[in-house]
């Protein structure tokens, strides 16, 4: 093997003995040149730049703008998708404890405003069962998560219209009106339609109360209460304004609005006939006649 | 002209001066083919310059230099590859008298030569470099990207190999 190495030696010396001929070499380097000449360096020493101290704050600020941007558009859209949601979807809860009470306090600005709010709010909730009626969607569940989510919105409302009670009792008397209006509608509605064997079978074995009247008595006890407020607030309304003392014993309700109908308006009338209708409402329900009574002198 | 790019412009037509043959010569035991080998040669340098006019930096020439040589060669063979000369004499293409070998008129040297290129492309690299080109191990190793243990062993097998075929031929004995 070091024989062969050495031969191989030799042969790499008679090898390096090869070159290029005069006028190839000088003809290769004119090329070479020429190409140099044709290609300059074209890059530019990196300089370290000076960096201002405020570039990382800056950095920051802007990722942060981006995660923003980024939270402000998921945000909307979801809430722009919650808002077509109904009881018992995902983004339901989304729509109703959070875009509607932050929506509430941009457009409703005055006392005034959060009742007008509130209000049409509940006339949501309730056509929101009824298109899930339509929809044939209303099960045990759904119909459960619309009462609870009509019960705080009656919360609410009540709350507006206590705000505004002193301040615009006619507002306040009037909303009522139209809400219980509404809520007996739908309470008809109910009554007079069948809701489906099917979830009527359903509601009965989990619950042993139907959905129609579970709902049904939500809403009576809603409108006793309602009603039972608004008595409240007329008896405070016309001993205070009209100086009318309340006293036992009872006289008949009807003679109530007869004598005071410079405090109240035609509203209050539709109210009162309303209050008796709710009274004979609430004596087929309990079988027994209330002994409250509305007495003036 | 920037100073600074005069500069490198006189040391990379400096580098060429001194290395032009080696790398002539490495092209051409590699391809046997003077033509090709001038090519080669010339294309080494161009892209060196290229790499140098875009701002990259050399350490050691004379291995940036083999390692591109390398490159382009392992290039021409892929293209050669396609057509390749034995394939066409095997379909029954002659090749033109100039091109044809005496053997009889060969000298040791010539025959050795081509018995080099007999070898796979992975020991005939390595003893081109060393034997013809006499760079050392460690500039082997960087012109090829490999370790310097890795090129000493493939030195080691390229010459048993090359020895092998020598014998087969009674040149050696």
């Amino acid at each position: 093997m070091e024989d062969f190495e050495t031969q191989l030696h030799t042969i790499g010396k008679m090898g390096r003995e090869v070159k290029m001929t005069e006028s190839e070499s000088s003809l290769m380097r004119s090329n070479i040149e020429d190409f140099v000449s044709k290609n300059p360096i074209s890059y530019t020493k990196k300089t370290n730049p000076i960096v201002s101290p405020y570039a990382n704050i800056f950095g920051f600020a802007k990722a942060m703008a981006f995660v923003f941007v980024g939270v402000i558009l998921g945000t909307t859209g979801i809430a722009s998708a919650s808002l077509q949601s109904l009881p018992g979807d995902i983004l339901y809860p989304i729509k109703t404890s959070v875009v509607e009470p932050i929506t509430g306090t941009v457009v409703a600005t005055s006392l005034e405003q959060k009742v007008s709010y509130e209000e049409k709010l509940i006339y949501k909730r309730l056509a929101e069962i009824e298109e899930l009626k339509e929809k044939e969607m209303l099960d045990t569940k759904r119909t459960l998560i619309a009462q609870k989510a009509i019960a705080r919105q009656s919360d609410r409302l009540d709350l507006a219209i206590h705000s505004i009670e002193k301040s615009n009792a006619v507002l306040a008397i009037k909303t009522n009106e139209k809400v219980s209006n509404e809520f007996k509608r739908h309470e008809d509605m109910f009554e007079n339609k069948d809701m489906g064997a099917a979830t009527m079978m359903m509601s009965l074995s989990i619950e042993e109360v139907s959905p129609k009247e579970a709902y049904t008595k939500n809403i009576i006890e809603e409108e006793i209460k309602i009603r039972r407020e608004l008595l409240d607030e007329k008896r405070r309304l016309l001993h205070e304004i009209n100086d009318v003392q309340i006293t036992e014993p009872a006289m008949d309700t009807g003679e109530l609005f007869e004598k005071e109908q410079d405090a109240i308006d035609n509203s209050e009338e539709n109210t009162r006939e309303q209050l008796e209708g709710n009274e004979a409402l609430r004596i087929r329900k309990n079988g027994s006649i209330s002994n409250e009574r509305l007495i003036l002198d | 002209m920037n100073p600074d790019n005069k500069k490198t412009e006189s040391l990379f037509m400096s580098a060429y001066d001194q290395y032009n043959d080696a790398i002539f010569r490495y092209c051409l035991f590699q391809v046997s083919n003077r033509e090709q080998a001038l090519d080669l040669t010339q294309d080494t340098f161009t892209k060196t310059w290229e790499y140098l006019a875009r701002g990259g930096t050399i350490d050691n020439v004379k291995a940036f230099l083999y390692k591109i040589a390398t490159n382009a060669i392992i290039d021409y063979r892929r293209k050669k590859k396609s057509s390749s000369l034995d394939a066409l004499t095997d379909e029954g293409y002659d090749a033109p008298e100039e091109n044809k070998v005496d053997h009889e008129s060969q000298s040791d040297g010539e025959i050795v030569r081509r018995t080099l290129n007999e070898l796979d492309e992975k020991y005939r690299d390595v003893l081109t470099m060393k034997y013809i080109n006499e760079l050392s191990v460690k500039e082997i190793a960087q012109s090829l990207g490999e370790s310097e243990n890795n090129v000493s062993v493939r030195i080691h097998r390229g010459i048993a190999k090359m020895k092998e075929l020598l014998e087969q031929k009674e040149l050696l004995g």
